[in-house]
């Protein structure tokens, strides 16, 4: 893989992964809002 | 301890005490939607936000679409960031040509979450990596933003105890809204000029170029730096323009200029306890966890400084005078500027630990064990002694629900909070928020500790994790704790002797950033909502009041003891071991050097 395109793949990771917390945030507000 | 260094900290104080009600009773109109001095001028600005917004200032929230809100509005930030920094060589405002890949991914990662998150930890070298424009849009956008949603989130927690059976806790819009426009920009505005006013720079001009007077060449960073310093104080950020934070003369000019720093941390903050007691219709309320706050924050005082006046006893025995003169401040003076001696250092460090601003005019790493170990504890405790805007309100509050349950639980009763029912609800959400912070704080330590890392990993230099700390002994273990401390905490202050700028430690140290801001931050709207719903419950003979001196004692022994139990451990680990093994005559200095042990 070309340093560019790895450096796509971590830039995607990252964006991901914070997407993820975000997504984990709000499963949490639900979680507790049921508690 | 000297005269001049106990009247500025006095001084201090007392301004902090006369500027506490009118600060708090702006605020509480303003957040009640009440007319103030600055709707004439500002009015307008709001309603057309609004309309551009398409946002109903009329429409109240359930706490968890406020919640949603904070979310969606926080990614929507960071992600912003991320880009600009990642893309700065193609935007403007950016005379030194600094390019994007100056910002892997995973130090862009890290520095957007770190000003998303009102943390502003700093693990690049600003005035060597951002351009103008990164640091003016991606970066001190979020210290008005960040604040704002901070401030927020503590007026919709105060609505949940102000309000009775109502389902909604205010609108995150509008309070962010009115939060910017009316109390962050102006009072940002004035503090600028008078920074300018004391020599702190502010222009556009590329670096200049000069000639020392040994003859060798010097660049000088520039840039606009008083309208980043000033919100970087008021709104507890504490990201510095340059590398040297407020230790840097274009930043903190004038030991004036320092003392007003400082005022700017904590008046905020502090204003917010009083529009506390206000929006529950009783200012006692406000005033009692402003003292419980005050006693935390004078221990503090009182701990760091005659530490760091004392020195360091193994340089006495090597005969180095440390005792304070007229022409030497004494003490130990190592990583602390000239220009603001160990009184102003000693105030800074626990006021920029106090709240969770983070912004350094010494090095903590520096300080003597005890010294270093009052900023790590302040943070540990969750920042509620005055605390971030907003942020130290709804901690505090979620001590001062432990501490009437706890109280109840002794004398066989249901708590009660301003005629609200303290019930499991509250209870469950005020630990979660607790057990967070506590997990964040030494799960994340303990990983860095003991990750080793292999040849050819991309993640971190071989070999193990402490290879990133420049002391071996207790006071690594310090550097470590006191990273996972201030990011979680959201204080963005380094101790300094860490040199984590690897994609594990960027990237865990991220996570602990977002973890310490919003998994504690919901649970306590989930109280708030919960709060909002319940019905006033009459004061009786049995009701416990919270509004005296015997609730301000014991609310101070619950956050101690509450935080002693959870990080006494560690702390002995490190600081505490340091301090004895210092007066038998042990110091743990630079691994690399090795010149001691």
């Amino acid at each position: 893989m070309s340093e560019r395109s790895e450096i796509r793949m971590l830039d995607l990771f990252f964006v991901v992964i914070t997407i993820l917390f975000f997504l984990i945030a709000w499963a949490y507000v639900r979680g507790c809002d049921r508690l | 301890m000297t005269s001049i260094g106990l009247l500025q900290i006095f001084l201090f104080f007392l301004i902090i005490v006369a500027l506490t009600k009118p600060a708090g009773l702006f605020m509480a109109r303003l957040f009640e939607g009440e007319r103030t001095f600055l709707h004439p001028v500002v009015r307008p600005l709001e309603r057309l936000v609004y309309k551009l917004s398409g946002v109903d200032e009329t429409n109240e929230q359930h706490w968890t679409h406020y919640a949603g809100s904070l979310l969606a509005f926080s990614l929507a930030g960071i992600l912003l960031t991320y880009l600009i920094l990642r893309i700065q060589g193609m935007l403007p405002f950016n005379p030194q040509g600094f390019l994007g890949k100056l910002w892997s991914p995973d130090l862009a990662f890290n520095t957007a979450v770190s000003f998303g998150t009102n943390t502003n930890w700093q693990v690049y070298t600003p005035e060597a990596t951002a351009s103008y424009f990164a640091q003016m849009v991606g970066l001190a956008v979020h210290n008005f933003t960040s604040a704002a949603a901070g401030i927020a989130t503590a007026i919709a927690v105060v609505r949940g105890f102000s309000r009775r059976s109502a389902d909604s806790i205010g609108n995150f819009w509008v309070d962010l809204t009115r939060a910017t426009l009316y109390l962050l920009i102006p009072l940002s505005i004035v503090a600028a000029l008078v920074l300018v006013s004391q020599g702190c720079i502010q222009n556009f001009r590329a670096y200049d170029k000069v000639a020392t007077l040994e003859g060798g060449a010097q660049t000088i960073a520039q840039g606009p730096t008083a309208s980043q310093e000033a919100i970087k104080m008021l709104g507890t950020n504490g990201g510095g323009f340059f590398n040297a934070n407020s230790a840097h003369p274009f930043e903190n000019p004038t030991p004036f200029a320092n003392f007003l720093q400082v005022l700017f941390i904590f008046v905020i903050p502090a204003g917010l306890t009083y529009t506390f007691g206000k929006m529950v219709n009783d200012t006692r309320q406000g005033w009692a966890l402003f003292a419980a706050m005050s006693i935390v924050f004078l221990a503090g005082v009182f701990v760091v400084y005659p530490a760091e006046q004392s020195g360091n006893p193994n340089l006495t025995k090597l005969g180095v005078e440390d005792a304070a003169t007229a022409t030497q401040p004494g003490g130990n003076m190592e990583g602390k500027e000239v220009r603001f001696g160990i009184p102003a250092s000693a105030l800074f460090a626990v006021v920029t630990t106090d709240a969770s601003c983070g912004a350094v005019n010494s090095m903590h790493d520096s300080f003597t064990p005890l010294g270093g170990l009052v900023p790590m504890v302040n943070i540990q405790l969750g920042e509620v002694i005055f605390g971030g805007v907003g942020a130290g309100l709804y901690g505090m509050l979620m001590y001062a629900i432990l501490a009437v349950f706890i109280a109840g639980l002794m004398v066989g009763r249901t708590p009660e909070y301003l005629c609200k029912k303290i019930e499991q609800k509250e209870v469950k959400m005020a630990m979660l928020a607790m057990l967070v912070l506590a997990a964040s704080i030494l799960l994340f330590s303990a990983g860095g500790i003991m990750a080793h890392f292999a040849k050819g990993s991309w993640i971190n230099p071989p070999g193990p994790g402490t290879g990133v700390l420049t002391n071996n002994g207790p006071h690594g273990l310090s550097e470590m704790l006191y990273a996972y401390t201030s990011a979680t905490g959201n204080n963005g202050s380094a101790f300094g002797g860490f040199s984590g700028n690897t994609p594990f430690f960027n990237s865990t140290i991220g996570y602990a950033m977002l973890i310490g801001r919003f998994l504690m931050m919901i649970p306590l709207l989930a109280a708030a909502g919960s709060l909002a719903r319940k019905k006033m419950v009459p004061v009786s003979a049995g009701t416990f009041p919270t509004h005296g001196p015997l609730f301000v004692v014991w609310l101070v022994g619950v956050i101690l003891v509450v935080g002693a139990l959870t990080f006494f451990p560690a702390l002995c680990l490190g600081p505490v071991v340091e301090h004895f093994l210092m007066n038998n005559g042990k110091l743990f200095a630079f691994v690399i050097a090795g010149v001691w042990s």
